[in-house]
């Protein structure tokens, strides 16, 4: 099986309303930085204002002990907050409403919430992948 | 256990079920992750353990006399961080 690495570059032409808003909800409201109810809150505030830059109905998003998106019901699960985990299963959502790049459905929810996370905060995807806090994604170059 | 596909980091497993009403498919949504997960292990462990599981995405397909078959993507790799 091929290892496909460069997921933070699949999606260079991401909707910059998307990533304004990914940057506002991180940066401005402080995902990182409050409670875990509010995180929540906080992602399912996001997720309202992605689909309507998409018109797109918005998912329900419920706290739950594996991360998934339950395509009948829109429902996605969290476990805990991570804004590449809840990107990556609003991507699920999308692939539902048909809008999909990679035939490999995994493949490009992986590709389309990395690139995300890394076209809005670059910096912060850069620190991140440094301390090897975004799954999939090869080792960072040249080490730590 | 009926296996599905399979690709870069993800093995998909298929769970024939009886049909849901809309709400009894939110309290099955329990059990079907749970028989996915199990089918996984049974498969990856002990290379891959339940917290290398990143994502589950869960589809559902009619089939004929009252039942469905969910078709269940297992997604993972080996976690050594939370992902930010």
């Amino acid at each position: 099986m091929s290892v496909i690495q460069d997921y933070h570059l699949m999606f260079s032409d991401l909707s910059s309303n998307t990533l304004e808003i990914i940057r506002h909800t991180v940066t401005e409201r402080g995902l990182w930085r409050v409670s875990k109810e509010e995180g929540f809150d906080l992602i399912r505030e996001m997720y309202e204002k992605i689909s309507s830059v998409y018109g797109f109905p918005t998912p329900s998003l419920i706290e739950d002990s594996y991360e998934y998106y339950f395509i009948p019901l829109e429902r996605i699960g969290l476990p805990k907050v991570s804004l590449v985990s809840c990107l990556h299963e609003y991507r699920h959502h999308m692939q539902k409403m048909s809008r999909k790049r990679f035939e490999d459905v995994e493949v490009d929810a992986r590709g389309w919430s990395i690139s995300a996370f890394h076209y809005a905060l670059p910096e912060d995807f850069d620190s991140a992948w440094r301390r090897g806090r975004i799954w999939y994604l090869p080792p960072y170059p040249g080490g730590e | 256990m009926m296996r599905g596909e399979e690709g870069p980091e993800w093995s998909e497993y298929l769970l024939p079920a009886l049909r849901p009403t809309r709400a009894m498919a939110e309290r099955e949504l329990g059990f079907i992750v749970e028989r996915a997960v199990a089918n996984f292990l049974s498969e990856h462990a002990p290379e891959y353990r339940r917290k290398d599981i990143t994502g589950i995405l869960i589809d559902e397909e009619p089939l004929g006399g009252g039942f469905v078959n969910y078709s269940v993507k297992v997604a993972y790799t080996k976690v050594v961080e939370e992902q930010v």
